[in-house]
């Protein structure tokens, strides 16, 4: 009799690796066993445990959206021991994936307001899946702006994805790097996400502001999102804490009372303003 | 016991240190570490034969790097450690003021590096008559009957750590089993993960133990870890010619080399 | 369940162990050896240390041992094999002898494994573990059970407790339909009895606080010096964790041998570094006052909102276990009274 074990991955095969930027890769996973395809469904803000036998399991969130079906799609940088034996995997290879974990945005409660994507670095895969969910429901949607900054134009991720963005008449994107990160012939702005944020000055009315990024950038967005008149219950973010089970057992990710990876990763400003400074 | 208090009270009163490192008294018959850093407080420093602690670890925690300076009440293993943490560069001699302790427990004063080794030198190691036995029974082993010994020493081993942490010469900002890139020491408290921990760390504290005993004392499960060091010094000492603690600057035996050495390791 | 009365003579408990074994059942009990007493496997009661008041490491490792298998893997050339752990396989357990809080420590461990979502190999190794503890008849400077809703006569989590009412003579409370099957298929060697104040016959262990009045003041003392003060001389090892009867952090490792592999839980502490450490260095619990602040707000504060229930029971293995003296009945009568 087939057992059910809370800590057993789906087996996935790698269908395309897609070179991001340098050290950043992105993955589409197809289950290899189509009930478990058709048992699986997810929502955008969730995580899963991704695993290399052998290596161990490593967190992160599923970039692609739900509302694109059949696969999955990861985007990672290489820093630990997993990550590094996953950018050493060929298209074809076996790795295991386990979730989905963890809460969701409220994108059904943003029907009808303008939505605002703040990304930094290699923090736009989390945001990826919810602004492609988005796009794909536009119509539920006012004005979408996306405002994206990494640190040099190299490490932009999903290049081709923001051409597309820039593309389209229903978004407006900003990109912009570091000083010192742009190229001779780079078009976007230069400067510091909450700068060039503080001059694109989006209207604060009837919008949602998504946060997502380094630390550091997060600290200094927050003031500026509340100098444009955003309200905290108006301002999403995610986070990301050590995780080893993603079911709030392993006891490591907790934020005060709240597990990251069971009543996050997706919080509201009002509520991050509650938990001590643990993340 | 007045004297190092008297001298522990003026080094805070003339704020020559701003810690003072001691003891106070712990649960029930206990006593445990403790830092003054106020004079009125130093009439809750004590010091009897129950302080056994190797305190001299706290020199490298936030507390005492915060300070400008700090004195330690130092029985001859805590000297040992200290001159060894100044022999591999870990601390220096303006900072630290060591309130020597003997090992009969009467004040030695003041003592700055130079009287340190000296104090170090002259001052008696001890090893316990159950240790001296338990060494005198592993030797009389054969190599196999040693390796399946300390299997079978290990095998109760948790991975607490608690060895690590108590050891002032294990102050490594990364230690080698929290290296995971490659996976050197198998993080499961297993058989052979037990093993290969308890064996990484013995190597890389050879020639560097100064045999204090703290691994063992704090060890939850009892592993004679003091035996394994021990032993390890031990050989250093007839290969190399050479002891830790007993000088503040370098002499590793494992990384210094002199033409006296014997070389016996590399036939 | 109602819990049963009965007497059991020293005779009949020895005659029970056996019965236990011969049933097929491993039977664990406080063991002395070299010094040390802990639970080990025994074949009858003469190998048990009644004397000992808590065992070095708690009775945890019977359903969460320090190591526990969640899968194996074989890799072929172009697959990978998963196989999972038979946890129909697993033995059925007593846990003989245990002290009453160390029967409580698994209502707080089994909250962790079971709330939300099923940990299906811990759930399998408690649903086949049977607890018979014995009252505490003495107690020493670690004990704080009184304090955090236990007792040295506490049935809580026990399935029979036992309490020594002479030295040839055990009360016998059956609390729960485990227990009741013991009973049951050992009818012959239990005598019926009325109920008996054990009031007399246990230690007596003074409260120094109440859980109560720590979880009310915790909520004001996140920002505190109270815990820098308090572990500065924490050597910052996982002694305390490892000993805990309910503590339940894991750490998830891989190991291969060839083609083949398993998939290990092993156990973790909030008193590590490297537990909460970020791969770009950031570590939100930075300093080892944090990390105690963490072990501290987790039992009394996180888990009784999470699980309306502690996540101590004042057996004071961490104590007696601390390197450093870190006494945590001490530390908490500091908290509730400033």
């Amino acid at each position: 009799m087939e057992q059910s074990n809370i800590y057993a991955p789906y087996k996935m095969k790698i269908e395309k690796i897609t070179e991001e930027a340098p050290l950043v890769k992105t993955f589409r996973l197809k289950f290899m066993n189509e009930q478990d395809a058709e048992n699986f469904s997810f929502r955008t803000g969730q995580f899963g445990e991704y695993s290399i036998y052998g290596e161990g399991e490593v967190t992160f969130c599923v970039a692609s959206a739900p509302t694109r079906k059949g696969y999955i799609e990861c985007t990672f940088r290489q820093a630990g021991r997993v990550t590094k034996a996953l950018a050493n995997l060929d298209e074809g290879d076996i790795i295991g994936f386990r979730g989905p974990y963890g809460n969701i945005f409220p994108i059904d409660e943003w029907k009808g307001k303008n939505l605002l994507f703040i990304a930094g670095g290699i923090a736009l895969p989390p945001m990826r899946s919810v602004i492609w969910n988005c796009l794909d429901l536009r119509e539920n949607f006012k004005d979408i702006t996306i405002v994206y900054g990494a640190r040099s134009v190299a490490d932009l991720v999903y290049k081709h994805e923001l051409k597309e963005w820039e593309d389209r008449p229903d978004v407006k994107l900003v990109t912009t790097v570091d000083p010192g990160g742009e190229t001779p012939d780079w078009k976007g702005k230069v400067g510091f996400v909450p700068t060039v944020l503080s001059e694109v000055a989006p209207s604060s009315a009837n919008t949602i502001a998504i946060v997502c990024g380094p630390p550091i950038m997060i600290k200094f967005t927050f003031p500026v999102l509340e100098k444009l008149g955003f309200t905290d219950d108006n301002v999403f973010t995610t986070l990301e804490n050590r995780m080893k089970c993603g079911f709030g057992k392993c006891g490591r990710c907790n934020v005060g009372k709240v597990f990251v990876c069971k009543d996050g990763p997706v919080f509201t400003l009002t509520q991050l303003k509650q938990l001590p400074p643990e993340y | 016991m007045e004297e190092i208090k008297k001298i522990a009270r003026e080094l805070l009163a003339e704020n020559k240190v701003q810690v003072v490192l001691g003891f106070e008294k712990g649960t029930a018959n206990k006593v445990r570490p403790a830092f003054f850093t106020k004079a009125e407080d130093i009439d809750k420093l004590i010091y009897n034969e129950a302080c056994i602690h190797n305190i001299a670890l706290y020199l490298k925690k936030d507390t005492c790097q915060h300070a400008k300076g700090v004195a330690i009440t130092a029985t001859p293993n805590v000297v040992r450690s200290i001159l060894q943490l100044s022999a591999e560069n870990q601390i220096t001699e303006e900072k630290i003021h060591i309130i020597g302790i003997t090992h009969e427990g009467k004040c030695a004063g003041i003592l700055d590096f130079k009287a340190a080794e000296e104090f170090s030198k002259t001052q008696p190691k001890g090893l316990k008559p159950e240790d001296k036995a338990l060494i005198e029974k592993i030797q009389a082993m054969s190599l196999e009957e040693r390796f399946d010994y300390w299997v079978e020493a290990f095998s109760p081993c948790i991975k607490c750590y608690a060895c690590r942490a108590s050891c002032p010469m294990c102050y490594c900002g990364k230690c080698n089993v929290e290296t995971n890139n490659p996976q050197w020491i198998p993080v499961a408290s297993h058989k052979y993960g037990n093993v290969e921990w308890h064996m990484m760390r013995a190597m890389h504290l050879a020639g560097r133990c100064i045999n204090c005993g703290e691994c063992n004392r704090s060890c939850p499960v009892d592993i004679p870890l003091n035996i394994l060091s021990y032993m390890l010094s031990d050989f250093v000492l007839d290969e190399f010619d050479s002891e830790a603690g007993l000088n503040s600057v370098f002499t590793s035996a494992l990384s210094a080399y002199t033409v006296v050495d014997k070389e016996n390791f590399i036939k | 369940m109602e819990i049963i009365n009965k007497i059991l003579d020293k005779s009949s408990l020895t005659v029970l162990v056996e019965k236990l074994n011969a049933s097929g059942k491993e039977v664990y009990a406080p063991v002395n050896k070299k010094g040390i007493t802990e639970f080990e496997k025994v074949a009858n009661l003469q190998e048990m240390d009644f004397d000992c008041i808590a065992t070095k490491q708690s009775a945890k490792s019977l359903v969460f041992p320090k190591v526990e298998k969640l899968m194996n893997f074989e890799k072929t050339f172009d697959d990978v094999i998963v196989k999972n752990v038979d946890i129909t396989a697993f033995p059925e357990v007593i846990a003989f002898g245990t002290r009453p809080c160390d029967a409580a420590g698994f209502i707080p461990l089994d909250a962790i494994f079971t709330t939300d979502n099923v940990d299906e190999i811990f759930k399998a190794r408690m649903d086949k573990l049977t607890i018979i503890s014995i009252s505490c008849k003495k107690a020493d400077d670690f004990c704080f059970c009184t304090s955090v809703n236990g007792g040295p006569g506490n049935t809580s989590g026990s399935d029979i407790l036992l309490t020594e009412m002479s030295p040839n003579e055990y009360y016998a409370e059956i609390i729960t339909e485990k227990g009741k099957s013991i009973l049951d298929a050992n009818a012959a060697l239990f005598k019926d009895s009325a109920v008996v104040d054990k009031t007399p016959l246990v230690a007596k262990i003074e409260q120094q606080f109440t859980e109560e009045v720590i979880n009310e003041k915790l909520k004001t003392l996140f920002e505190s010096d109270i815990w820098d003060t308090q572990a500065m001389r924490c050597v910052g090892c996982g002694a305390c964790a490892f000993v805990c009867p309910a503590c339940g952090c894991f750490d998830i490792q891989d190991e291969t041998k060839g083609k083949d592999g398993v998939r290990h839980r092993c156990w973790d502490s909030c008193g590590f570094k490297l537990f909460t450490l970020h791969t770009s260095g950031h570590n939100p619990r930075e300093k080892q006052a944090q990390r105690w602040r963490q072990r501290i707000y987790h039992k009394f504060s996180y888990q009784p909102e999470q699980q309306k229930q502690f996540g101590c029971v004042g057996c004071g293995r961490c104590s007696r276990a601390c390197p450093s003296d870190m006494n945590i009945a001490e530390h908490l009568t500091q908290i509730a009274k400033g």
